[in-house]
């Protein structure tokens, strides 16, 4: 088999496959798939082995037409009440105070809580709720400015996961395992993807003022992937990325006459080492990350921003002005061309995060305060810079939590079903898509479960979640594990 | 509610599995051959069977009573069934063969696509032919090594050892020739680097290249093998592949402050050349096997290095996860083979039933957690003893004083208590009691006595002799198949027993004798023994392509922890077969292994490439060079400590803390870093603190291991996070001065001599006449910017050292120094 070509890690079917028997697969067996893509595919199979080093961060075609090129990922963490957010429940109003039984729910069972009392009375929610936009689709009174956003909007109310624990709920959200050490969406949607910036990083993490998610960095790893493809966490004051500037203060003219000095050594040994692609990698990246020191502070600069958009975004208050300048961030990164942001609203633990145990009116009231307007600002200033089309947003947190009370004003983590909402790129605005059940205990119609939204997220990029595969341990690994459900009613 | 959707399951079947099965056939293609070899019941038609028909007719599942899982059942038929369902010779008498072609309702398989005609077809030609059923065929990798003689070669000159016979034969038979051997400066950086993990210093590097003899190298070799960096080098290999960590994970992600041992343990092993038999028996049984050894209990703590949620509500999908992880990881390290493939659902490229998958669960089962003793003081050296001391010296008169105060008030105590008391109770002064009956300023006394008691005892604990480690519950819980992997879903119990196609193709119960005293079950003990015999297929080989790789970059087998079929084949099976002969026959000797690689000519190549073999071998698959190594994140690290001069030599206990960032500790929830001394932080990486959710950011930027996954291979990844840590980081820019001003001392103020040595230190060598030019111009420029700098204002001697600096700088960011040529 002198034809053979050998796909490791990146292989979609086999391990080894005839190149004329994987071409021509790709042809009829399994339509949908760009051929490019797979040349892409190759191309980094061809890189792996050592034949030709290909940047593995090059853009790549999608495997299926899409509009959504880029990914802001709007993360509340700490698990928001979706009964006090987007999913009004008047019925909770009407049990106020009664048990949750099967007189309220049928066949309702246990009640699993994660540290609260499972006999605590069902509570209705203290915020009152008022219909948006043509679509008028409620909103609570937390989430004025997102509200008048609705007709934009895609909200998921049946949304469930598999763990009311926050590391195994962070990792299920963000990686597709409750176990640690899976790749991180973003990861894939790089790793399928690639990004058109190369002097920014293709995937960029900004977590809150107050400290990073439980868990941390496996949060937004590449898992059993190679680094290429794991987050970059970005600060969005001073120097952006870590170990962006010299740390000593070593001056511009003294940095490049080094870098220079570097590139004379490296070419002299390359040259006596001749064809090694890996040596030449490495020296690019140099290059690289000298281009990077250049451009990751211009984006953080938003001295070039109007005042008014830094007003839409609420960088003038106080409460707005942390979560505001991610917004604007996250605009400006996805308008250079990144694939994928994630931003964290919420940070380190208890009330400093949406885990509302104690009071819901003080932590959703604190955390939306702080939210409400820079989400706002984030879709209007994407849909009149032409971006919105071409950018998927998503809202969500690890679960939803508790219709029932914990210590009288509080609420326990719910795994059982949330609210996850999508806005911009192939997102049908002004929809509602499935349901909680009356009390918004649990998933009621139409429920998808958390991998059923990564597999729309990759759907909305151009990617089958079946087909994007990576080979590790024997196992054609998936975001989605088996596959999952693509959520077609939240699609425009 | 996790498994839910796995009904996608048999679909995914279908549209993937089948067109291997086709391709796996032993049906002949060339059509102008008249003669239709046998299909093999094995090889082709159970395949088909399994993939389409097993989930509802098999052992467990039996629909219309009709198994077919078992091959003789196909001539007996089920309930609905009364007869065969084979009819040996006729297809179309064959009712099997009438329900697939959906001549008899339901065609099978029911509520399925139907089979692909040309599947239909094979199994009706092996009706035809008799319906044979052939013995299993077991292959690579799942048959013994074989005995293979050591090959001729044409060009015997340039042949060590017999690795140089295989490697070279190969390459002869494809008129390839391997490339010169690498300059010694060269070769003395390669197994520096390789057997030790730092580059030599100057005394070391002058003692080999000023030795002429023949025998220099040799010599070098075994004094490095015999050096105890060797230890802390290797032993970082097994490390990664057992996922070590100093942190449970997950969202505490709480200090295991124990831990540690386990890593002291696998240094201390590889550095006395612990026979490999012998480190896996200790790793899953060494309670049971050597309960006197103190290293065999801590080693025991292998089966505890997953990481573990500690806030898990469900605690039983916690401890079956648990189970999972541990027989997966000993699948992978210990026998190569991707055995958690079977988890759910028999392996779809090896042979490993889901029942195999159980059964060697079963011997993990009756696990439970627990702390052992250690004897002779866990093997501590008197650093880490002293540290018990120490602490003791405080902790002696602190209790002395608690209980002095103790006494003084319980009499008191005692007087007021019995006072209350009625008649004939027995009176009892309780600590809270005396508590009491203390005045505010003692009682405030005491409270500061116990908080200091309980200072000194927290840094006392982690060092006390105690491991921690596994044992076996008393009563010994059933053992499941379940299915699909859920545990809600159990099937049939099952026994102990070893995956049948790596013991000769028979499932059979393994032979369990509970050791004496009774306290464990022995279970582990039999599946040591059994990894361990000689006639295990896969351990010794799995073991020398591990060994081999590191040396070489790349294995015999390219996928380390993957021999089955969706890893690579071997390149040199014959080579790879003669290792593990060898290996065993020198007694599992890790060390004689490293002997045999490095002194052979394969590995004493140049890492140039040729224009002519590259074209016949890209990927250099047949080692015609050697390959270019890149330095992992720790050899790194400890390179540049060992180059200025600083990195502590001091081995084992606790993991250390250097410094790090508020950037890089913001990045967690919990800000769980430790403070440790300068000399502490300046130790060895296989020493830094292994926390999960906080890894050392030079390391992770050179693909450090995950420290959650096993990790057989270090991916690596050329990315610019790697070029901003190195030469924007603090540690790199403040080791870069250090090194300086090591050279200004060894070199004085000459600028040249300063050049020389510093192209010493770092790169082991001279610099060319040019390259002193060069660097010259560079220092006497930066030497003038440093001056100009209004930022850092400075003098000229400060900027001729800042200069310098500058220059190392840039010398340990080269290529040169980075990769091993």
């Amino acid at each position: 088999m002198s034809d053979e070509i050998i796909i490791r890690g990146s292989q979609h079917f086999q391990a080894a496959i005839s190149r004329r028997e994987f071409l021509s697969r790709a042809g009829t067996g399994f339509g949908g798939m760009a051929l490019s893509f797979l040349m892409a595919q190759e191309a980094e199979a061809a890189a792996r082995s050592g034949k030709a080093r290909v940047n593995p961060l090059a853009p790549k075609t999608p495997m299926i037409p899409a509009k959504a090129k880029s990914v802001i990922f709007l993360f509340m963490y700490g698990g928001v009440s979706h009964v006090d957010t987007f999913d009004p429940k008047p019925d909770l109003v009407k049990y106020n105070g009664k048990s949750l039984n099967t007189d309220v729910l049928k066949g309702v069972g246990e009640i699993k809580t994660f540290g609260g009392d499972s006999h605590a009375p069902l509570m209705r929610s203290p915020f009152s709720f008022k219909k948006y936009g043509k679509s008028g689709i409620e909103v609570s009174e937390i989430y004025p400015n997102v509200g008048a956003c609705v007709d934009d909007i895609c909200f998921v109310r049946s949304i469930y996961g598999d763990s009311n624990n926050h590391a195994p709920a962070l990792f299920e959200m963000n990686t597709g395992s409750i176990l640690q050490g899976h790749p991180s969406v973003g990861s894939w949607v790089t790793y399928g993807l690639g990004t058109s910036n190369q002097d920014l990083p293709a995937y960029v993490v900004m977590t809150d003022h107050r400290g990073g998610p439980i868990g941390g960095a496996p949060n937004w790893s590449s898992g059993f992937m190679p680094a290429t493809y794991q987050g970059t966490v970005f600060r969005s004051n001073g120097t952006p990325i870590l170990d962006l500037a010299p740390s000593d203060g070593m001056s511009a003219a003294e940095q490049r006459a080094s870098l220079d000095l570097l590139g004379k050594l490296n070419e002299e040994h390359l040259q006596a080492n001749p064809g090694d692609s890996d040596l030449e990698a490495r020296i690019a990246a140099y290059e690289l990350a000298y281009r990077m020191q250049a451009h990751a502070p211009e984006v953080v600069d938003i001295s070039t921003e109007t005042e008014e958009t830094k007003t839409l975004y609420g960088l003038n208050k106080k409460e707005t002005e942390e979560f505001g300048r991610k917004c604007l961030l996250a605009r400006r990164l996805v308008e250079r061309g990144v694939r994928f942001v994630q931003l964290y609203s919420g940070g380190g633990h208890s009330d400093d995060t949406w885990d509302a145990h104690g009071d819901i009116v003080y932590n959703h009231g604190m955390h939306a305060r702080e939210t409400d307007q820079p989400i706002a600002a984030l879709l209007k200033d994407l849909k009149r810079k032409g971006l919105l089309d071409s950018t998927l947003v998503v809202w969500g947190g690890e679960f939803g939590r508790m219709p029932i009370s914990q210590g009288g004003k509080g609420r326990d983590h719910n795994p059982g079903v949330q609210t996850v909402w999508m806005a911009g790129g192939g997102i049908k605005g002004g929809t509602v898509v499935g349901s909680s059940d009356e009390v918004g205990y649990k998933a009621g119609d139409t429920p998808y479960h958390i991998r059923d939204l990564h597999a729309t997220i990759l759907h909305a990029m151009g990617l089958n979640d079946l087909q994007l595969t990576y080979l590790y341990n024997g196992r054609n690994q998936r975001l989605t594990e088996n596959g999952g459900q693509v959520i077609k009613q939240a699609l425009a | 509610m996790r498994f839910s959707r796995l009904y996608i399951l048999p679909v995914l079947l279908i549209s993937t599995a089948l067109p291997a099965i086709a391709s796996g056939s032993l049906i002949n293609k060339s059509k102008s051959n008249s003669l239709i070899p046998l299909v093999s019941y094995q090889e082709t038609i159970a395949p088909i069977l399994k993939a389409r028909c097993y989930s509802c007719h098999a052992a467990d599942a039996h629909s219309g009573g009709l198994i077919l899982d078992s091959p003789l059942s196909l001539f007996k038929g089920g309930a609905k069934t009364a007869s065969a369902i084979v009819v040996k010779g006729s297809p179309s008498s064959s009712l099997l063969i009438s329900y697939l072609r959906g001549k008899k309702q339901p065609r099978m398989p029911m509520k399925a696509p139907p089979l692909p005609a040309d599947q239909i077809a094979l199994i009706e030609t092996w009706i035809k032919q008799g319906a044979k059923i052939d013995q299993i065929k077991l292959g690579w990798p799942y048959t013994p090594p074989k005995q293979f003689a050591v090959p001729q070669v044409k060009n015997s000159a340039w042949v060590h050892n017999p690795i140089d016979n295989f490697v070279l034969a190969k390459l002869e038979s494809k008129s390839l020739k391997p490339a010169a051997p690498a300059a010694r400066v060269a070769l003395l950086r390669r197994v520096y680097a390789d057997l030790v993990g730092v580059p030599p210093n100057p005394e070391e590097a002058k003692s080999f290249l000023s030795d002429t003899t023949p025998k220099a190298y040799e010599k070098l070799v075994d004094r490095l093998l015999a050096d105890h960096r060797y230890g802390e080098r290797w032993g970082r290999h097994w490390l990664d592949l057992v996922r070590y960590a100093d942190s449970q994970g997950y969202e505490a992600d709480n200090t295991r402050m124990r831990a540690w041992r386990f890593r002291d343990y696998v240094i201390r092993s590889f550095n006395s050349d612990k026979p490999y038999d012998r480190f896996i028996k200790e790793q899953l049984a060494g309670d049971e096997l050597y309960p006197s050894d103190s290293d065999a209990i801590t080693a025991t703590g292998y089966a505890r290095l997953c990481s573990w949620d500690e806030l898990s509500t469900d605690h039983d999908q916690r401890w079956q996860d648990y189970l999972n992880d541990a027989t997966d990881t000993t699948g992978s390290v210990m026998l190569g083979l991707t055995v958690g493939c079977a988890r759910c659902h028999d392996h779809k490229y090896d042979r490993i039933s889901q029942a195999d998958y159980y059964r060697m669960q079963a011997f993990f089962r009756p696990t439970k957690w627990t702390e052992a003793n250690l004897p002779n003081s866990g093997n501590d050296p008197p650093a880490l003893r002293e540290k018990i001391s120490e602490a003791e010296t405080h902790l002696v008169p602190l209790r002395k004083q608690r209980e002095e105060l103790k006494e003084k008030y319980r009499a008191a105590s005692l007087a007021k208590k019995e006072k209350t008391a009625k008649p004939g109770d027995k009176v009892v002064v309780s600590d809270d009691d005396i508590n009491n009956a203390m005045p505010e300023h003692d009682r405030i006394k005491r409270e500061q006595l116990q908080n200091e008691i309980g200072h000194w005892e927290s840094v006392e604990e982690p060092f006390k002799p105690i491991a921690d480690v596994i044992s076996d519950e008393k009563d010994i819980p059933k053992t499941f198949l379940l299915k699909r992997g859920n545990l809600l879903t159990p099937g049939s119990e099952v026994q102990p027993g070893f995956v049948a196609s790596l013991a000769g193709g028979e499932e059979r119960p393994a032979k369990i004798i509970p050791p004496s005293g009774g306290a464990t079950t022995g279970r582990r003990t039999a599946l040591a023994n059994w990894i361990t015999s000689a006639n295990n297929p896969v351990t010794a080989r799995v073991m020398v392509n591990r060994i081999w790789q590191h040396h070489f970059g790349r294995g015999i087998v390219a996928t380390p922890s993957d021999f089955g079929k969706n890893g690579d084949k071997p390149t040199h099976p014959e080579l790879l077969d003669w290792l593990a002969n060898q290996f065993v026959k020198n007694g599992w000797s890790i060390k004689q292994m490293h002997r045999l690689m490095v002194l052979s000519n394969t590995y004493q190549m140049l890492t140039h490439t040729d224009p002519v073999a590259v074209k016949k071998d890209p990927t250099n698959t047949l080692f015609w060079r050697m390959n270019r190594i890149r330095l992992e994140g720790e050899v790194l690290r400890d390179s540049i400590l060992s180059v200025s001069g600083r990195l502590n030599p001091e081995m084992y206990g606790p993991g250390v803390f250097p410094k790090l960032s508020e950037e890089v500790l913001s990045t967690g929830s919990t800000h769980k870093w430790g403070a440790s001394s300068e000399a502490d932080s300046l130790r060895r990486t296989v020493y830094v603190f292994q926390r999960r959710s906080l890894p050392l950011p030079i390391v992770e930027a050179f693909d450090g291991p995950d420290m959650v996954n096993t990790c057989p291979r270090r991916s690596t990844t050329t990315i610019s996070p790697q070029a901003l840590a190195l030469f924007n980081g603090e540690f790199s820019i403040s080791e870069s001065k250090k090194i300086a001003e090591r050279v200004i001392q060894d070199a004085g103020p000459d600028p040249i001599n300063q050049i020389v040595h510093s192209y010493e230190l770092t790169l082991i060598r001279k610099p060319t006449f040019s390259q002193q030019q060069l660097v010259l111009k560079f220092i006497e420029n930066q030497t003038r910017l440093h001056l100009q700098d209004k930022q850092n204002p400075t003098d000229l001697s400060n900027a001729k050292a800042s200069a310098l600096a500058d220059f190392c700088h840039v010398l340990i960011n080269t290529n040169e120094f980075l990769y091993l040529d």
